[in-house]
């Protein structure tokens, strides 16, 4: 008697071996379904616009720049400011703007990916 | 079943780009839908749970580690997602209450999709992975972060459970 013959024999007199066999096969044989036409396009439609990467970029430049306008208020609106200290801060407020312009650089490449 | 997305890809779909992102999703479409179809049987709410999947996935990319594999993360994110999206969505009876009022399916397949359904969240997630994608112990617990000891335990209870719920009708499972 080979070991399929008893495997067969086995399984005739065993009711539960039987069963477990069944759920086993019919657990394997669920079918597998096509996902439905345009669920990619209506998936990409309910993503939010901006990226969160991007978003975290776009808030970090937002408050650089509020930094840089209120620091720009307080030195040249001074009432007492005479004229030669002004011109000793113009060059760090140049600096200071092009720390800015350098962020948004940055985040070009992410706005042509979009 | 089980797509394959290069690294490039994934690295930019993580800094926010979208076409990336669309490529990954045409990619592993047909395996999420039918994770999310076995978690809930219904096409409509398999639909609905994976508007939720795309959104967290999309959110959570930037905590996505590329130096680690893809899929098992993927498959996490899915499963919990959708188990979640579900628990939202419970009806207010049991199931097994409902189903004894309307009495059990005549359909050998609906009856065994009924007993899935009974089974608990960490058993049906574990019965889903197995025998869609024929993944291993290993895999599947690397997909739900827990050993691959309680993965064999899960798997091995949820046989069990299903053999015992479907033995009343083992004349027409046969």
């Amino acid at each position: 008697m080979t070991n399929c013959d008893e495997i067969r024999e086995h399984l005739e007199a065993c009711e539960e071996c039987r069963l477990h066999i069944s759920v086993e096969a019919r657990l394997r044989t669920q079918p597998v379904l096509d996902p439905p036409k345009g669920l990619v396009a209506r998936v990409l439609r309910a993503l939010p616009r901006a990226a969160p990467l991007r978003r975290e970029i776009l808030r970090l430049v937002a408050a650089a720049a509020i930094l840089v306008a209120l620091a720009a208020g307080a030195i040249f609106f001074r009432p007492d400011q005479s004229p030669a200290y002004v011109t000793d801060v113009k060059p760090h407020l140049t600096q200071a703007w092009q720390a800015v312009a350098s962020l948004v650089t940055t985040l070009n490449p992410l706005e042509r990916s979009e | 079943m089980t797509p394959e997305i290069p690294k490039d890809t994934l690295s930019r779909a993580r800094s926010g780009d979208r076409e990336a992102f669309r490529s990954i999703l045409e990619s592993t479409q047909k395996l999420a839908f039918n994770i999310a179809y076995r978690l809930t049987w219904n096409a409509a709410d398999a639909e609905d749970a994976l508007q939720e999947v795309y959104l967290r996935l999309f959110r959570n990319f930037p905590h996505y580690d590329p130096e680690q594999p893809f899929l098992p993360w993927f498959r996490r994110l899915t499963t919990n997602c959708i188990l979640n999206w579900r628990e939202k969505r419970r009806p207010t009876a049991p199931l097994s209450e409902i189903a004894v009022e309307d009495g059990p399916p005549s359909d050998p397949s609906e009856r065994l999709r009924q007993a899935i359904r009974e089974l608990p969240p960490e058993y049906q997630s574990c019965v889903t992975l197995k025998y869609l994608e024929d993944l291993g112990i290993n895999e599947i617990a690397a997909s739900l972060q827990v050993p691959p000891g309680t993965v064999k335990t899960w798997l091995f209870r949820a046989r069990e459970i299903l053999v015992q719920k479907l033995k009343p009708y083992v004349e027409t499972l046969l």
